[in-house]
Formats: structure tokens, sequence, C-alpha cells
């Protein structure tokens, strides 16, 4: 006879595995969702109709500063997709000496995320200044100085998990 | 000279601080250990191999963690407490 509490983990594991599954699936398929709801000329016939392209468009006819509301879909959900995808690949990463250089794209999508979903396209905060050249070349920096600093430390515990994964 | 000195000093101290970040990161430490945790429980599980308790312990918190597939965490943690304990018992405070 099965124990109850080892079925109930394992229904719930079941459940977790699923729900993974159908998630990466639909994370998958950002990047055409404004093919499903949309087309050239506006939404798809057949779609319902919940007032979100009304709700976004100002009073000049942009949808969050784009020109339409299939670009506004595709631009945003084309970023989200890679923030997912970056945020993914750092909770894997746990333990390897390069997780920290994940934490670059993760903010730069996320931050671009924000400003389309803020519509702040058209502010100074979507502006490329010299700023951000420094920003990225000193992070750069900072990261390969890390690693040639500390390379005999992270060296001897790749060795060390190889030794525990034998 | 003597605040050029004292100057590089500080960098080198800021830099180890920021490169204990870099690594404390990459190695997503998700739990904290007590002392007094550890040592209570020695004393509740009666078991006077170091390393056998260690293991005991660490599975029992990633068996409450639900992160038992953690393998890099476990042996993480293993050796933790392992260290914690080895201290200890060379200052002789684990002697029934």
């Amino acid at each position: 006879m099965s124990c109850p509490l080892k079925k109930m983990r394992l229904q719930k594991t079941t459940l977790c595995n699923l729900l993974a599954v159908v998630g990466i699936i639909l994370v998958s398929t950002l990047p055409y969702f404004h093919d499903i709801i949309t087309e050239k000329s506006g939404i798809r016939p057949g779609v319902p109709i919940i007032g979100a392209e009304e709700l976004f468009t100002d009073s000049h006819g942009k949808v969050m500063g784009f020109s339409s509301y299939r670009v506004f879909l595709y631009t945003l959900l084309i970023h989200l997709f890679a923030h997912i995808g970056f945020v993914g690949w750092m909770m894997d990463a746990k333990g390897k000496s390069y997780r920290i250089a994940l934490a670059v794209p993760v903010i730069l999508s996320g931050y671009t995320v924000a400003l389309l979903l803020f519509n702040a396209k058209e502010t100074v905060f979507n502006s490329t200044s010299i700023k951000f050249y420094i920003t990225i070349a000193a992070t750069m920096g900072v990261f390969i100085f890390y690693f040639l600093d500390r390379r005999n430390k992270l060296n001897l515990k790749k060795v060390e998990n190889e030794h525990a994964g034998s | 000279m003597r605040v050029l000195k004292w100057v590089l000093k500080i960098l080198v101290q800021v830099k180890e601080r920021v490169w204990d970040f870099f690594d404390a990161f990459n190695d997503d430490k998700l739990y904290v250990l007590s002392k007094t945790d550890i040592f209570q429980k020695y004393i509740d599980f009666k078991i006077d191999d170091i390393e056998e308790f260690a293991a005991i312990y660490t599975y029992e918190r990633h068996d409450l963690m639900g992160s038992l597939d953690d393998r890099e965490s476990k042996e993480k943690m293993y050796q933790e407490v392992y260290q914690i304990l080895l201290h200890l018992k060379e200052k002789g405070l684990l002697d029934r």
C-alpha cells in the first residue's frame, strides 16, 4: 500500500512539471502572439474585443507611442520574450561563475519592457547617451577584472564541482 | 604618500567586498545557517559523528525547503555545517 503523503508529493511534482511544460511553450509563442490576435488591417475577425486597443490609444491615434496596436504588441512581446529567457537562464545558472554577467541583459531587457509599458518610449528615459556606453564599458571592465582577479578561486571551485559530480 | 597608501588599502577592501558580493550572487545562497540551531540539533539528534550529522542536517533542511534535487546547494550546506561543527569540536564544545 502506497503512502498517501508520498502520492500527494508525486502528484504535486507532476503538476509542477506539467505547468512548467505549458508555460515554456506559451512563452515560446510570445513573438508570434501579435499574429494570432491581429492582422495588418487591425484585430483579426473572431478575436473577442476586450477594449485593450482603445485603452492604449491616445488622442493622436498612437498606441503607446507606436503606429499601430500590432507593432506595439510585437515590440513589447519580443522584449518580454528576451527578458523571460534571460531571467530563466539566470535562475538556471546557479553556482556558475558567469551568473553575475547575466544580470546585465536581465536589467536591460526589464528596463525596456518597463519603458514600453509606461509609455516612456519617446521620453528622455529612452534616449541613448554617452552615459549608457560608459556604463556598459565600465560593467564589462569590472567583470573582466573580477574574473582575472579571482580566476584561481573560480577555477578551484569548478574543479571541486566536477569532483562532486563524478 | 601615507594618504595614497591609505586610499589604496580602502580600495582593495572595497574590491574584496564587491567580489564577495559577486560570489554570493553566483552561488545564489538562499539559506541562512544558524550556529545555535546546528548545535541544538547536534545535541538532540545524539549523533557523535559530525560528518554523519552534517549529512542528515543538510538532508532535513533541503527536504523542508523542497529542494532535495539541488545538489550544489546540498554540497555547499554540508561543507558549511561540517566546518562549523569541526570548529566547535576543536574548541572542545561538542564533548558529551
